[in-house]
């Protein structure tokens, strides 16, 4: 023991020197050592089999010399004694020559018939010709019989000219040789043997029942005989009734006969011959069983104690006689019944082949299985029928050879049947049976494949520790081979696996959290080593025709820390599932996995960032519509999630960024308008106005239907935000006329009215006002929205349109408040188209009706309405006042100056009307045009006088009048300077106070408090840019 | 050989008339940026503040001793500090002088471009701006600063030939790239104010304010739009706003002043002119405004020194004219000289209305009192 230690030790520093690491798990801690003692036991094996195969080689051929040696010395024998015959057979001439009379004469004969028929035996044995030595004895013989018919042994004399005859083939003569033989000794084994030669003579023309007849007849004689040489005979007449009866078709007699000649112990002949006749009677009965064909018969027979010992034997035979004639069924009945009988007989292999093969035959599946069970359960060592006949060494190889194809096939059937089934109790089975056939051939080729099934079927059974031991008994302890090794390396990740989750499950169910169990966390590291060592020793192959186990074996890591909640640890599996060239089932699997762990982590950033690189990169065409649909879906929500978190936190720009580069670069994703819509609002938001405003643009020029109300907004927003005016002014105008239901159509047109009016664009200022009209719905509003329409047309000078509005704002004005200035607008309308008589009218009728209303009037309302309407009066009024000059009238010259005066007065009633208004500019221009009118009238009184058109005494009276008109003209300029020095903001760049203020330039110089009319400027930047240093 | 240089210079300034219209550069990716789309112009390093009365002595000090430079660094600093002292005559000879030397200088020509700005010169700061945009053209990638000071200069001028489309478009674009580019808001909201678009100004002037920092420019222009509204104490709160943010910011001073004058604070509207004046001598609405003051206060000799100091120092000044020729109707009884200045006034091409009419109606004043015996 201290020995072998030492030489194990030895043995273990020598070799780890060439040892390799790589083939053996981490755990073995010195696996070069291992590996070194390995490689030592396989020369030794090598050794021993070469000696081994040499010794048989010179065994073999030493057989062979003796073989050789003995023959020839039976060939010398022979030979030897052939030639001691011939010299017999020359002596016995000799004395036949010399001695014809003497007495011992008929005994020289005889013996030299005898002599030269023993000598022709022998020359037969030598392949030499014999038929001259038979046919001298022959004619000795009969020289015998003639010169001495009362010979004593005259019955032996005939016994050999029967035979020799026979043997020459002359069979008529041999028949009546046998027949006077039989009737000349009826009570002698002579007799018995003669019925026997005439049987045989019948047998062999085919006439069986005349056969039959001498061979009963001689069984009957021999019967009489009593001597241990006729009970002999009688087995050679049994053998041959047997035969006979069955030619005849007397089956029963076949059946009994052979029953006789399967007795034990009956008779003393070689073994050998017993057994081949045993092995006839045993055929013979069983045909004739067939050809009877009585199965309740059958199998009482069978069941006879007397041929208990051959009963299986005799079954066996009609069993294949069943068999051949295709009664696959009756087959089966007799080896079940048999089997029952004898469960363990020595054929009961054989019998249970022949049931399983019937039933087979028969599609009897079920019971076909049943029965190589039986036959399978033979084979382990300690089997019953290895017990009874295992001494019998053909015997029980064969036995071996079918229980091993039964195990065999057992073992596949219920293998394959719990793997179709997924019932353990398949596996189970087929376990046992793979068991059989491990213990039965531990080391044969085949074996490892049936430890690699019996692993499975522990895993498929759910006996999950047995599974892994057997699995890394294969890949540690043993050499299978590539492909087995594959499949156990395999296998044992999907069982640490199934080992891992079920304790997830464990601790799951115990209300334990899976992560924090420590038996869960060490199964889950069991399972990813078992994954790495698989990974590492089988990588995954380019462009695999199948899908690859290693890829196989990464998703099953992946899943198994994914549902341990690490999903970190499974996205690096994932990861190395795409880079270890996985199939598109896999590649999918890895794919969908990834974007699902980051939905599971709820991290949108990084679902969105994971599946635009798969969406970009992938081969789509290969992978799939479905599943690029599926991305597109996860995307699109997420990256509406994600721009929303970027957008709380105040990262609108990057959100917006992100939603329109997914937007454009993925056309097909679902909820494209509502991403693109609020990326391009979200750049907005974050400050990137021209970027809004060009994928606002671009939205529109793609002509995306949903949301383009809100891109065209945008657009117009944009512009607004970026000042540029026109545009904007341009675009809310355009996006309200297109989408007048959307809910910022109508702040889109106030913008558009205030910008294009800011602008100086009052016809765009003007419509967009009119539009505006058109979608408010209070009544007031639209009345104040005519009003700055009207404005606007009037600023761009388009009267008709202006008209137009003016006739829209007075339909649409109810109160007294609403009509007169809509009136007055529609007036002042007309008038400037150049209807002059309809306005006058219409102002006359505004300024009798406010009058008239006025205490009902809204005080401002009146103001700007009765003011406004009398200076328009007073203008028509100016103008005939303008247009009488005095000295170009006819008629008397007082009459003329009055008439002047009269038009000065209607004009100045009109003024005065707009001056007791207070209104601040229709006051000061009518105090204005009082003033101007005034001075002109004096200015015409003076020139009249000074041209003499008119008398000294109306002189003086005009100049009188000229000077009031002029103080009335002072006041009336003094009264506009009066008015503003009390209120200067409500007369802030009046130009009629301005006008008046120049027209008493001079008096108001002259005093202490004049400033003069300076005018400042204001002082703005020029905004060059400067840069200085000192 | 002089003839011949001249009159390739008159050829050069016409042919480069005709292409105003197409003077603008994109900012793109051509430009020498790290990103493609900047998002700040960096504006502030060219638009320095105005130097402090003690700086600007300094700077005037400085620059009579400055030794001949050298170098076109050299060069550039010293005609940029004769530019902020208001020697614009010694600036321009001083840029030209770097031009001469280095004939590519980009900054070189932008730079003498807004000197001829100062100066009311536009058909020689577009001649400047061409060859700018001639050099940015052929440049493979021209630095965005450059390219941005470039735009911005082009926008002014476009803004003092009423350009006002043009230049808006401009200063849109740099504000789009940079929101808080104040400058950008001032000269657009001037653009509008010089249309008369008040709320188009003012809606300028305040975005910009929102958007950027608080900017004297932007604070005066709002202040000069009250003003106009009458609204002369909403008008001061505004100037004086910007005078706290830029004690040194002359506009504001000029506009503070004439709101003290209309309110009779003559005292305090002399210390902000001398202080306007003082820190920029040629500065004419200063001038003016202080000739108005002198009127007013009596001193007509000086009051017309002032007026005529603004007219030298910008002839096409029409308020200058206006009020000269008030001083000579009203308190030196000049009535012919008068009557050719406010004359000259509706000659020139002014943007004030009013300013129009009022010397419209000085002209009819002056012509019944001339008729008058």
């Amino acid at each position: 023991m201290a020995m072998a230690k030492v030489l194990v030790a030895i043995n273990l520093i020598l070799f780890s020197v060439v040892s390799s690491a790589k083939e053996f798990p981490e755990e073995i801690p010195s696996p070069d050592v291992v590996n070194a003692y390995k490689q030592y036991w396989l020369g030794f094996d090598a050794y021993e089999k070469k000696l081994i195969q040499k010794g048989q080689q010179k065994y073999q051929k030493s057989w062979l010399s003796i073989q050789e040696a003995m023959r020839k010395d039976e060939l010398d024998y022979t030979k030897a004694q052939i030639e001691k015959l011939r010299d017999t057979i020359e002596s016995y001439r000799s004395h036949i020559k010399e001695s014809a009379t003497a007495t011992n004469l008929p005994y020289v004969y005889l013996n030299l018939a005898q002599v030269l028929a023993k000598v022709a035996d022998l020359l037969e044995t030598l392949g030499e010709s014999q038929n001259s030595y038979r046919q001298e004895a022959l004619a000795h013989l009969e020289s015998l019989q003639k010169k001495f018919p009362d010979f004593a042994k005259k019955e032996d004399a005939q016994y050999l000219e029967g035979l020799l005859l026979s043997t020459l083939g002359m069979n008529q003569k041999a028949l009546k040789t046998w027949e006077e033989l039989a009737r000349s000794s009826p009570r002698s084994l002579y007799g018995v043997q003669a019925q026997i030669a005439i049987g045989d003579f019948f047998f062999d023309k085919e006439n069986a029942p005349d056969a039959l007849k001498y061979y009963q007849a001689a069984e009957k004689l021999a019967l009489t005989i009593d001597s241990s040489q006729a009970k002999r005979e009688l087995l050679r007449i049994y053998y041959r009734i047997v035969w006979a009866s069955y030619r005849s078709a007397k089956l029963s007699d076949t059946i009994e006969t052979g029953i006789k000649l399967l007795q034990p112990g009956t008779y003393l002949i070689e073994r050998e011959t017993q057994l081949a006749v045993e092995a006839d009677a045993v055929q013979l009965i069983g045909d004739a069983l067939f050809e009877n064909n009585d199965p309740i018969y059958t199998k009482a027979t069978l069941k006879r104690k007397v041929i208990k010992d051959f009963a299986s034997q005799v079954a066996m035979r009609v069993m294949i006689n069943f068999e051949a004639n295709g009664a696959h069924r009756n087959t089966a009945e007799i080896g079940e019944y048999i089997l029952d009988l004898y469960p363990v007989s020595k054929v009961a292999p054989d019998i249970l082949n022949l049931t399983a093969k019937a039933y087979e035959l028969a599609n009897q599946t079920g019971q076909r299985i049943a029965t190589l069970e039986k036959l399978a359960l033979f084979l382990p060592q300690q089997s019953l029928w290895r017990a009874r006949h295992g001494k019998d060494f053909q015997r029980l190889r064969h036995m071996e050879n079918l229980g091993e194809s039964a195990a065999l096939v057992v073992s596949e059937f219920f293998y394959d049947l719990g793997v179709k089934s997924g019932n353990s109790n398949y596996f189970a089975s087929a376990a046992t049976y793979y068991q059989i056939l491990l213990d039965f051939k531990p080391s044969a080729p085949e074996s490892d494949d049936y430890r690699l099934k019996r692993a499975h079927c522990a895993y498929f059974s759910d006996e999950l520790e047995q599974a892994e031991a057997r699995y890394r008994e294969l890949i540690k302890d043993l050499d299978p081979g590539h492909v087995i090794l594959k499949v156990a390396s395999h296998q044992l990740v999907l069982t640490r696996e199934k080992i891992w989750r079920n304790s997830y499950a464990r601790a799951s169910q115990g209300g334990k959290s899976p992560n924090k169990d420590p038996m869960v966390v060490q199964n889950l590291r069991d399972l990813e080593k078992a994954v790495e060592q698989f990974a590492n020793r089988f990588p995954p192959k380019i462009d695999p025709k199948e899908p690859d186990l290693a890829v196989d074996t990464l998703l099953v890591a992946a899943a198994a820390n994914r549902d341990q909640g690490d999903l970190i640890s499974a996205e690096r599996y994932w990861q190395r599932v795409l880079l270890a060239n996985p199939n598109k089932g896999q590649r999918s699997i890895a794919i969908r996995s990834l974007v699902m762990a980051k939905v599971e982590q709820n991290d949108n950033q990084g679902i969105v960032a994971i599946t635009r690189r798969f969406l970009e990169l992938e081969n789509w065409p290969l992978l799939g519509k479905p599943l690029q649909d599926e991305l597109l879906g996860v995307l699109s929500k997420a990256t509406l999630a994600y721009a929303d978190e970027l957008a709380d936190k105040g990262e609108n720009q990057t959100a917006g960024s992100l939603e329109v580069e997914i937007a454009k670069n993925f056309p097909s994703i679902p909820n494209r308008e509502q991403i693109y819509r609020d990326g391009a609002y979200h750049l907005a938001i974050g400050g990137q106005w021209t970027r809004a405003e060009q994928e606002a643009q671009n939205f529109i020029d793609l002509g995306l239907k949903t949301y383009a109300a809100d891109m065209a907004y945008l657009k117009a927003r944009s512009a607004h935000y970026q000042l540029k005016f026109p545009e904007a002014a341009r675009g809310y105008f355009t996006f309200a006329k297109q989408y007048p239901a959307h809910q910022k159509a109508l702040s889109a047109l106030e913008r558009s009215e205030a910008l294009a009016a800011a602008d100086n664009q009052f016809k765009l200022a003007a419509e967009a006002a009119e539009l505006r009209v058109q979608l408010s719905k209070n009544r007031a509003d639209k009345l104040a929205i005519l009003s700055h329409a009207y404005e606007y047309y009037e600023k761009a000078e388009l009267p008709k349109e202006k008209l137009l509005v003016a006739q829209k704002r007075l339909n649409l004005a109810k109160s007294p408040a609403e009509r007169l200035p809509a009136r007055l607008a529609l007036a002042n309308a007309q008038n400037e188209i150049g209807q002059d008589e309809l306005a006058l009218q219409t102002y006359e009728n505004i300024s009798q009706q406010a009058l008239s209303l006025k205490s009902r009037l809204d005080k401002k309302i009146f103001q700007d309405v009765y003011s406004e309407a009398n200076v328009h009066l007073a203008e028509e009024a100016r103008v005939a006042l303008n247009d009488f000059v005095i000295k170009e009238r006819a008629g008397r010259i007082q009459d003329r100056t009055l008439r002047k005066m009269r038009y000065f007065s209607q004009m100045v009633n009109f003024l005065k009307r707009a001056i007791n208004t207070g209104h601040p500019l229709w006051s000061a221009k009518a105090r204005y045009v009082i003033g101007m009118e005034a001075e002109l009238i004096a200015d015409e009184f003076e020139g009249l006088i000074r041209e003499g058109l008119v008398s000294d005494q109306y002189g003086e009276e005009l100049a009188t009048n000229a000077s009031r008109l002029k103080n009335l003209a002072r006041s009336q300029f003094s009264a506009n300077l009066l008015a503003r020095s009390r209120n200067p903001n409500a007369y802030l760049k009046n130009v009629w106070v301005d006008k008046s203020e120049l027209q008493i330039q001079g008096e108001i110089a002259s005093r202490d408090d004049f400033k003069g009319h300076d005018f400042t400027p204001h002082s703005i930047s020029l905004g060059v840019p400067q840069q200085w240093s000192l | 050989m002089i003839r011949l240089l001249v009159i390739s210079l008159l050829l050069f300034n016409c042919s480069h008339d005709s292409d105003h219209e197409n003077l603008d550069v994109p900012i793109d990716k051509k430009t020498n940026t790290e990103s493609s789309e900047p998002t700040e112009l960096e504006w502030q390093s060219y638009f320095k503040p105005p130097p402090s009365p003690s700086e600007f002595l300094n700077l005037k000090k400085k620059l009579i001793s400055w030794p001949s430079p050298q170098s076109p660094g050299e060069m550039l600093a010293k005609a940029r500090a004769q530019s902020v002292v208001g020697e614009l005559k010694a600036a321009e000879a001083t840029y030209r002088a770097l031009l001469r030397s280095e004939g590519e200088h980009l900054l070189g020509h932008i730079e003498l471009a807004q000197i001829y700005l100062k100066m009311k010169d536009l058909n020689r700061s577009f001649s400047y701006l061409v060859r700018a945009k001639e050099i940015i053209d052929e440049t493979e990638n021209p630095r965005t600063d450059l390219v941005i000071q470039y735009k911005y200069t082009l926008a002014l001028a476009y803004i003092e030939r009423s350009d006002f489309q043009k230049a808006n478009k401009i200063l849109a674009e740099l504000i789009a790239i940079d929101s808080s580019f104040t400058p950008g808001y001032a000269a657009m909201a001037s653009s509008y104010l010089r249309q008369n678009k008040e709320k188009a100004a003012e809606f300028v002037a305040k975005r910009g304010l929102d958007r950027g920092q608080e900017d004297p420019r932007l604070t005066n222009l709002l202040g000069v739009l009250e003003k106009e509204r009458g609204q002369l104490v909403a008008a001061r709160r505004w100037f004086d706003r910007a005078l706290n943010q830029s004690p040194n910011f002359v506009p504001a001073l000029v506009n503070r002043a004439t709101i003290a004058l209309s309110s009779g604070e003559y005292e305090s509207t002399r210390l902000d002119l001398e202080k306007a004046i003082s820190l920029q001598p040629t500065h004419v609405e200063a001038h003016i405004v202080l000739g108005i003051l002198q009127r007013r206060t009596g001193e007509f000799k000086a009051s017309e020194a002032s007026f005529n100091r603004a007219i030298d120092l910008d002839p096409e000044n029409a308020y200058a004219r206006y009020n000269l020729g008030v001083l000579k109707s009203e308190s030196l009884n000049q009535k012919s000289e008068a009557l050719r200045l406010f004359t000259e006034v509706l000659q020139i091409d002014s943007k004030d209305p009013t300013l129009q009419e009022r010397a419209r109606l000085s002209i009819d004043s002056l012509k019944r009192s001339h008729a008058s015996p």
